[in-house]
């Protein structure tokens, strides 16, 4: 009986008739032409009109589609038939597989199980105090006779690193030497691949190589200690979470996925940090309320990521087959960014989306993703930033940001400022 | 919980209507009419003990031998849903409220019917008694797939006013273009019912087209929701007060108003930093980080999202 009203359910009223052509033949003109550095410069007014005009769009400067609204962000997240956990072969190369972004069914839980476990609350609550707030105050009284310093540099991102590396157990790696790690894998992560396939730089992999050699030999002296005498603690959780007893994990089985960790998470932390002190900085009032009620933190914390999400639109996911979706035709293998960040400004779940109130109606947000690929670092993150601000706002009531030296935010892959560039009364300390 | 003007019904049909959904047909033990009801209507059904839902008749008013209700398993939920589903058969006895109507037709020239998976149910009746009348209308129904979608037969007796959206194949329900529809002439009323996130886009996309009228009742899926909430009390176990939380309000915020020290991370529900051990109520889940026995257990509640489907829930703060 219903067969008449299908496969073209509006009889071409809604959705005009499906062309068999190639993505980018559909793509408005002014995405045709849009360029990366565009995109990172002017990220909010792009994606504002994305959303509103187009919200699941092939871009060619991306070879990819990019996902701009609420709706399809969480529905393409959540929906594990259609689209896969996002990969490419740059990260395949780089971290090697399989590792934690890409993989999905019993090898995606399996990693999971190795990596959530350190950052689940119920395993870090009670470390908070004991671990995390000790090495934020360290840092801060290091500098505080200073009177000036980039936060970004020289308090966030130092907390977070160590933080988030002592939390899996990594307490002796020098700070330092997490930092270089970090930078030399982010620098390999430029290299991208070419129209034809070929990395744009065929030695571009050879300092992160060396890299993956120094965290393999890490990792395998730490295996050798497990296996001497488990910890009970991080180290048992990486190495035998989920196996019978006396099994241990291969190190290989941990190395991409870990390699991940200290290119993508052990800044996280800092950067949730890094846009909440931004907002408080630039919404003084806000920045009063916080001082006069430290325990609204929490509150600006999470608008903070939901206002500029620092993983904007660094999510991605595979089209599992051909689908008919979002009024697009999309193939087998093709890559789709999700803007969370964009979502995140989706004005259908947020009442004047643009603009910072840590007083407004709270509702979920998708800064830390959703569905099974969700980031691990949801619960402990927030929680670092929570303290190192705490600290900061404790010990240097009076810090701000220097007027002379105002950070842009940029990057519509990740965003929000680099440096932060601050003042404050040494007195204070 | 339950009104007193109830019924014990006898459940005389069982029915698949859809992957998920099941129909089940209620008549009096001792025949006879029931009473009578409008489109749109709904009852109370006490789905196990202490538990009661509501659920749209999905069925026609001039049928005045028996009721009937359709009623979707929640993949998440071990709520009165999924008792229904397993463990009410035919023969057996259930207890019914007589009929209610939040959801009234008004008169218009024309109408634009709106459903969201299992919303389909209450617009069965709606959808008959306007099609009788000369009023124009249409109807846009939207579910997973073709066969999560029930009630298409009773829908096959119209043709060109009815429009499906599998989302399988169609992808995303174009709620745009249907405000476009909608306001295409004067005086159309939009009936839509469906889970709370469509309905607020729905809503959305016809304020900015301000020549039709909205009305819209929502159904409470169990994962995702972030629409409407009813309001409800929290007690604290240890100072035994009692606190109230308002729709707009979340558990969490009304905790941290209070003054008790909460931990929170993602405020989002999918951390699981501010979770909470329940001691009484039944918590209504909306985060993404329990498992299912956890919130089997109804043990344990996530405040930043998470709501209550009980009067009150009694929290170990």
């Amino acid at each position: 009986v219903f067969a008449r009203h299908l496969p073209t359910p509006l009889k071409g009223r809604i959705v005009s008739n499906p062309t068999k052509s190639r993505p980018s033949e559909r793509t408005p003109e002014w995405v045709r032409t849009l360029t990366v550095s565009e995109m990172d410069a002017d990220t909010d007014a792009i994606f504002d009109r994305l959303r509103a005009e187009s919200p699941l769009v092939w871009v060619p400067a991306l070879n990819a589609w990019i996902a701009t609204t609420w709706e399809l962000c969480a529905d393409i997240a959540a929906n594990a038939d259609d689209f896969h956990g996002g990969t490419n072969p740059m990260l395949d190369r780089l971290f090697g597989v399989p590792h934690i972004l890409g993989a999905e069914g019993e090898v995606h839980s399996a990693l999971r199980s190795v990596i959530d476990p350190a950052l689940r609350p119920r395993v870090f609550k009670s470390q908070l105090e004991q671990r995390v707030r000790p090495v934020a105050a360290a840092q801060l009284g290091a500098l505080a006779h200073k009177g000036s310093a980039d936060l970004m540099a020289e308090y966030f991102e130092p907390v977070s690193v160590r933080c988030v590396a002592d939390a899996f157990g990594f307490d002796s790696i020098p700070t330092d030497q997490l930092r270089r790690w970090f930078h030399t894998l982010a620098k390999a992560s430029a290299n991208t691949t070419d129209a034809d396939g070929n990395f744009l730089d065929p030695r571009g992999f050879d300092e992160a190589d060396e890299v993956r050699q120094e965290v393999r030999s890490y990792l395998t002296m730490l295996a050798v200690m497990e296996r001497a005498e488990p910890d009970g603690e991080a180290r048992s959780r990486l190495f035998r979470t989920g196996l019978p007893e006396g099994v241990m994990r291969d190190v290989e089985d941990l190395l991409p996925s870990l390699l991940i960790i200290f290119l993508g998470g052990l800044q996280e932390p800092g950067h949730a940090c890094g846009t909440t002190y931004l907002a408080l900085e630039t919404h003084q009032e806000q920045r009063q309320q916080v001082m006069d009620d430290i325990k609204v933190l929490p509150r600006a914390i999470a608008e903070a990521l939901r206002w500029m999400s620092p993983l904007y639109a660094g999510s991605s996911r595979i089209a599992a087959r051909d689908l008919n979706y979002g009024g697009q035709e999309l193939k087998e293998g093709e890559p789709i960014w999700l803007a969370y960040g964009s979502a995140n400004h989706d004005e259908i779940n947020f009442d004047r989306a643009a603009m910072y109130d840590l007083n407004r109606e709270q509702r979920p947000n998708l800064a830390f993703g959703t569905g099974r690929h969700a980031c691990p670092g949801s619960a402990f993150a927030p929680q670092v930033a929570r303290i190192a601000l705490e600290e900061l706002y404790r010990l240097l009531p009076s810090v701000h940001l220097d007027p002379d030296h105002t950070p842009t935010p940029t990057g519509w892959l990740f965003r929000g400022v680099r440096e932060l560039p601050s003042v404050w009364d040494a007195a204070d300390s | 919980l339950i009104s007193p003007s109830h019924l014990d019904l006898l459940v005389v049909e069982r029915r698949d209507e859809a992957t998920e959904a099941v129909s089940f047909v209620f008549a009096h033990p001792n025949g006879g009419p029931l009473p009578s009801w409008t489109p749109g209507a709904h009852v109370d059904v006490v789905t196990a003990p202490g538990l009661v839902r509501q659920y749209s008749l999905s069925g026609l008013p001039c049928d005045r031998e028996t009721w009937r209700i359709t009623v979707l398993r929640e993949a998440s939920g071990r709520g009165g849903s999924a008792y229904l589903h397993s463990a009410l058969h035919v023969g057996q006895s259930v207890r019914v409220s007589l009929p209610r109507n939040n959801f009234a037709l008004v008169p218009a020239k024309r109408y634009v019917f709106v459903a969201g998976g299992i919303g389909i149910t209450p617009l069965i009746s709606m959808i008959d008694e306007v099609a009788r009348g000369s009023s124009e209308w249409e109807l846009h129904y939207a579910g997973r797939t073709r066969d999560h979608m029930a009630h298409l037969e009773d829908l096959g007796r119209y043709s060109s006013e009815v429009h499906l959206y599998p989302k399988d194949s169609y992808g995303p329900f174009p709620l745009d273009t249907i405000a476009d529809i909608a306001a295409e002439k004067s005086d159309t009323a939009v009936f839509a019912c469906g889970p709370g996130g469509l309905l607020d886009s729905l809503k959305a996309s016809l304020d900015s087209r301000p020549s039709s009228t909205f009305y819209s009742e929502r159904f409470r899926a169990s994962e995702g929701t972030t629409g409407t909430s009813e309001p409800f009390e929290i007690r604290l176990h240890e100072s035994g007060v009692t606190l109230d939380v308002p729709p707009t309000k979340t558990i969490l915020e009304v905790l941290e108003d209070y003054g008790i020290p909460m931990m929170s991370s993602c405020r989002s529900g999918t951390c699981g930093t501010c979770e909470t051990p329940v001691l009484n109520g039944i918590p209504d889940h909306r985060d993404s980080i329990l498992t299912e026995e956890e919130r089997a257990s109804r043990e344990l509640i996530i405040p930043c999202v998470s709501r209550a489907h009980s009067a009150f829930i009694e929290l170990d703060l």
